[in-house]
């Protein structure tokens, strides 16, 4: 739910990334495709877009395949849903194969999986059957075809999550709409999430019951386009190819294992927190982005305005405010910044003010509309940051109480947003400190720029520091517990909960590797005895 | 309607664009992008009103599971007439979200903990690729490195391994990836300028 | 006797905490009950937000002031609300159109300013040396981890490189060069994911610990 996901209801129900690709490969349906040929099409929604034929005159002629349409039909099996992959055998069909899957699909034979439709496709589509040949009305007439079940289903929706990030992060349309624009992936409709779009999955073999859509599809596609992605075929396919296992009892060890793995953390935690053991020495060593955090926090002029953007997801609160406590607690005691509060997530404004009017820093006593503003929610991703950037005032001309904060005496003299003495942004989102930081280049100067994220975005936001973007970088815990000691000796969240979280990477550690290679043998004895089998 | 909608995305975007270079354009700019916002905050309304829509048809259906459909939107309408009253920053409402939102989402995340766990576990039963080996090893090693003994930090690991491999290592493949994105959505953004992808339907 | 606020959220918190955790021995319905009801929360919340940060103080406020220039979103705004009705939702095309139009924009603008060129400029710099002097590190450390910096981004950027030619045999092939480069950057690639992994593993343990811990401090509060 993040403020990235905002615009997603109003999408149309192709995901984006999808959509785009057929607009950029797929014919519109009234362009090229005779009329009868759509309704052909309408009626075989298993057939996958480069076995839709091309216009053909008469039924003796699906006999009598050219040899140029034998030579366009398995290559462009890459524009199916890679969800819907077909294994070597079909990627590679032959010509009365691609073509039987046609027939196979009009005798309502049920379908391995919808392909998602863009609704404009559908368009125009009332008049697809008034000029149909006699010969083809028969195919007009077939019943209904099955809807797929869930357990028909389920193999493609299982490939598609095991799709790696970085394919999906090579969806082009994806990266442009994000934050921006609406995304269209579809909507969730079981569980809890039954409605909303851009959520994950229900279940992990969850896959759509619904009755598979119609969609006509023709291709558009140079040699050079077709030869690189059938390129990207190959290399996705080594990725996603399910490796097939003769013996495979998952259920009863998956379930000891979590059980197990579950056990052992929550006596652990339980242990060692209710005791309060302080055994295991903070980490030492003070990496140079957070001594590079300790110079900005030092740098700030005494009482000077400070904005500070609060995007993280209640999920990771208790991580982003034992990194950040530390942090705010210098600030505050050493410099008492005026502070704006912002936050591009839709409860992430409130959820920096429960931080910093909370429990870690009650010693500072700031209070809203004496010590900091907090001018709520900023939409629209990157859009809201490039116009509060350009020009703060007139992006946001209320705090939440309705006050015209910029008149304020927190806010005076602020005009611009380069005139803010320092910005601190507490993010658990990659992408998220990247807009912030894409976003306000022109209009920060020199501007000190301090990120305190979660260690799950840290890997992504390094760059940033390393090409001096941003000035200082604070980390999750391992982040928190450097800059707490030093932070004239005033303990925090981070010792509290040190000793738990250095056993519970230990263990994690010993798990990980000790598991691992038992699933690294067990996982070879179980595909030599696969091979063995098959052989 | 199709050539409508281009043109309005392509103006809009060319408009906003040029609030970049010329400085008579900035407050045309202003203006969209403020515009935009508004639309922004809109479309969040109308995806919550989505999700009433669907749980009220599954209560109405009596489908299976429609109790819990109840239990959410007893929850969204109770918060959503507390909230339009009182406003977001009312003390009832700070019951709501440090009661219900943060543990529930942080309680969530927690459980994340068990689940990779056990997905890096099994993971090389099921690819044992050179891909899925440098990954856990890497995630291993960088896991020792940050923990500590009760003498100080990791010998070798948390002074040596993590803070080369997190800013050298990472940083290389890190930025390979984000210049890569940079690259797609600079194309992608620029197909959208020139109407050659059209996101918002219309082809 | 009136209780107080503060022990209602802690006995909140402290239930909810439980009903998610009873997901450890298996879905069950107390996990169901805490997660409907927290989405359910949650959206009315984000609603309440949504109204009262941004479409009162941004569009019904001026609108009430006399200004006319928010009769645009305010007109946009109706369109994207057809979207609910399944005849109108093509309306709102337009809306989305401008949307996705500034939206595209802005990625562009951000993309080059702030993240291409500063990068690259970044993965250049790594070996500048007067830099590096200011940072006190050493001369032979900068060139040593530059080049790996510099290998790094160049090979993680040919693993996404997809030209090829085709072969005699008509099947396709990167050239040798690409290959060898992509397959050192499936390397980094997969050394940046395992530190990602590990970044991960770390946040959601921090949030375990955080949640027992406050389950610690409720039942302490009576003990």
């Amino acid at each position: 739910m993040g403020g990235q996901d905002n615009a997603a209801p109003i999408a149309s129900d192709t995901p984006d990334w999808l959509s785009s690709s057929g607009q950029n490969n797929v014919a519109p349906v009234s362009s090229d495709t005779p009329d009868w040929l759509q309704g052909l099409e309408a009626q075989t929604p298993s057939a996958p877009a480069a076995q839709t034929p091309e216009p053909q005159k008469n039924d003796a002629e699906l006999g009598d395949v050219p040899s140029w349409l034998k030579a366009a039909a398995p290559q462009s099996s890459i524009y199916q849903d890679l969800s819907v992959a077909a294994p070597e055998s079909s990627a590679q069909p032959s010509d009365s194969n691609w073509l039987s899957s046609l027939d196979a699909s009009v005798t309502a034979k049920p379908t391995p999986a919808p392909l998602p439709v863009d609704s404009g496709l559908g368009e125009g589509t009332d008049n697809l059957f008034t000029d149909m040949p006699d010969w083809l009305s028969s195919a007009n007439e077939t019943p209904p075809i099955a809807p797929s079940t869930p357990e028909e289903a389920s193999e493609p929706a299982l490939e598609t999550g095991q799709l790696p990030a970085w394919v999906q992060a090579m969806r082009p349309v994806e990266a442009v709409v994000s934050g921006s624009a609406p995304t269209t992936s579809q909507a969730e409709s079981r569980g809890a999430l039954a409605g909303l779009q851009s959520v994950l999955p229900a279940a992990p073999n969850y896959a759509p019951t619904s009755k598979p859509k119609p969609y006509s599809l023709k291709l558009q596609a140079s040699s050079e386009q077709l030869s690189q992605a059938a390129l990207l075929e190959q290399i996705i396919a080594a990725e996603t190819s399910p490796v097939s296992i003769a013996s495979f009892s998952p259920l009863g060890a998956s379930r000891a294992l979590r059980w197990i793995l579950a056990s052992v953390f929550f006596a652990m935690a339980f242990v060692v927190l209710f005791t309060r053991t302080q055994i295991f020495s903070l980490p030492v060593d003070i990496p140079l982005e957070v001594g590079s955090a300790l110079q900005v926090v030092q740098s700030i002029p005494e009482g000077a305005p400070v904005l500070v953007a609060f995007d993280y997801d209640a999920a990771r609160a208790g991580e982003m405010e034992a990194a950040a406590a530390p942090v705010f607690d210098q600030t505050l005691l050493l410099r008492h910044p005026r502070l704006a509060l912002i936050s591009t997530h839709e409860i992430g404004a409130m959820l920096g003010e429960k931080f910093i009017t909370g429990q870690l820093l009650a010693d500072h006593s700031y209070q809203r509309e004496k010590q900091f503003v907090n001018l709520g929610y900023l939409p629209g991703g990157q859009m809201g940051i490039r116009a509060f950037a350009q020009n703060p005032s007139a992006t946001t001309p209320f705090d939440v109480s309705f006050n015209k904060v910029w008149e304020s005496n927190i806010l005076k003299g602020v005009n611009s947003f380069s005139q803010f003495a320092a910005f601190i942004i507490v993010t658990d989102n990659a992408d998220s400190a990247r807009a912030w930081i894409e976003q306000t280049t022109f209009a920060r100067g020199a501007m000190p720029i301090l990120v305190i994220s979660s260690a799950q975005s840290a890997p992504m936001i390094q760059p940033y520091y390393a090409s001096q973007q941003i000035s200082g970088l604070v980390s999750g815990l391992h982040g928190g517990a450097i800059f707490e000691q030093n932070n004239a000796g005033r303990p925090g969240t981070a010792r509290a909960y040190w000793d738990a979280y250095s056993i519970g990477m230990l263990l994690a550690m010993a798990f990980m590797l000790g598991g691992g290679l038992w699933s690294f043998f067990i996982g070879a004895r179980e595909r030599a005895a696969a091979r063995e089998a098959n052989s | 309607m199709r050539v409508i909608t281009a043109v309005i995305a392509i103006a809009a975007g060319f408009l906003i664009l040029g609030g970049y270079f010329f400085p008579m354009l900035a407050p045309v700019q202003t203006l969209l992008l403020n515009w935009a916002i508004i639309l922004a905050g809109v479309a969040t309304l109308v995806g919550i009103f989505n999700l009433i829509t669907v749980h009220t048809d599954k209560i109405r259906r009596r489908e299976k599971g429609s109790a819990y459909s109840a239990l959410l939107v007893i929850g969204l309408v109770a918060a959503l007439l507390f909230g339009m009253a009182l406003r977001p920053e009312h003390e009832i409402m700070r019951v709501m979200l440090n009661g219900i939102i943060i543990p529930a989402e942080a309680a969530l995340m927690g459980l994340l903990t068990i689940s990779l766990l056990y997905a890096a576990i099994r993971l090389l039963r099921r690819r044992a690729d050179l891909m899925g080996i440098i990954f856990l090893v890497t995630a291993a090693l960088l896991l020792l490195g940050s923990a500590t003994l009760p003498f100080g930090n990791m010998p070798v690991l948390g002074t040596l391994v993590r803070p080369w491999t997190t800013q050298v290592l990472a940083i290389g493949g890190a930025r390979g990836i984000l210049i890569g994105v940079a690259l797609g959505s600079l194309t992608t953004g620029l197909r959208v300028l020139f109407g050659a992808d059209r996101p918002y339907g219309g082809n | 006797m009136a209780i107080p606020l503060d022990l209602i959220t802690g006995a909140l918190s402290f239930l909810f905490t439980l009903l998610i955790f009873s997901y450890v021995i298996g879905d069950n319905p107390l996990f169901r009950i805490g997660v409907y009801i927290f989405v359910g929360v949650s959206a009315g919340y984000i609603a309440a937000i949504a109204f009262w940060q941004v479409l009162m103080p941004r569009l019904v406020t001026p609108l009430m002031n006399g200004n006319l220039f928010m009769v645009v979103p305010l007109l946009f705004a109706v369109l994207i609300l057809m979207k609910v009705s399944p005849n109108l939702a093509s309306l709102a095309r337009f809306a989305m159109a401008f949307i996705v139009g500034v939206g595209a924009a802005v990625t562009i603008a951000g993309a080059v300013t702030g993240t291409l060129i500063p990068q690259v400029m970044g993965t250049i710099n790594a070996f500048d040396l007067n830099l590096a002097a200011a940072r006190g590190i050493p001369v032979m450390e900068v060139i040593f981890n530059g080049v790996f910096i510099l290998a790094g981004t160049i090979f993680s950027l040919a693993y996404f490189h997809f030209g090829a030619r085709p072969k005699a045999d008509g099947t396709m092939q990167r050239l040798s060069l690409i290959e060898l480069a992509a397959w050192i950057g499936r390397i980094f690639i997969g050394i940046t994911l395992g530190a990602v992994f590990a970044g991960v593993f770390s946040a959601a343990l921090t949030a375990f610990i955080e949640r027992i811990h406050s389950l610690i401090q409720f039942i302490g509060t009576f003990m």
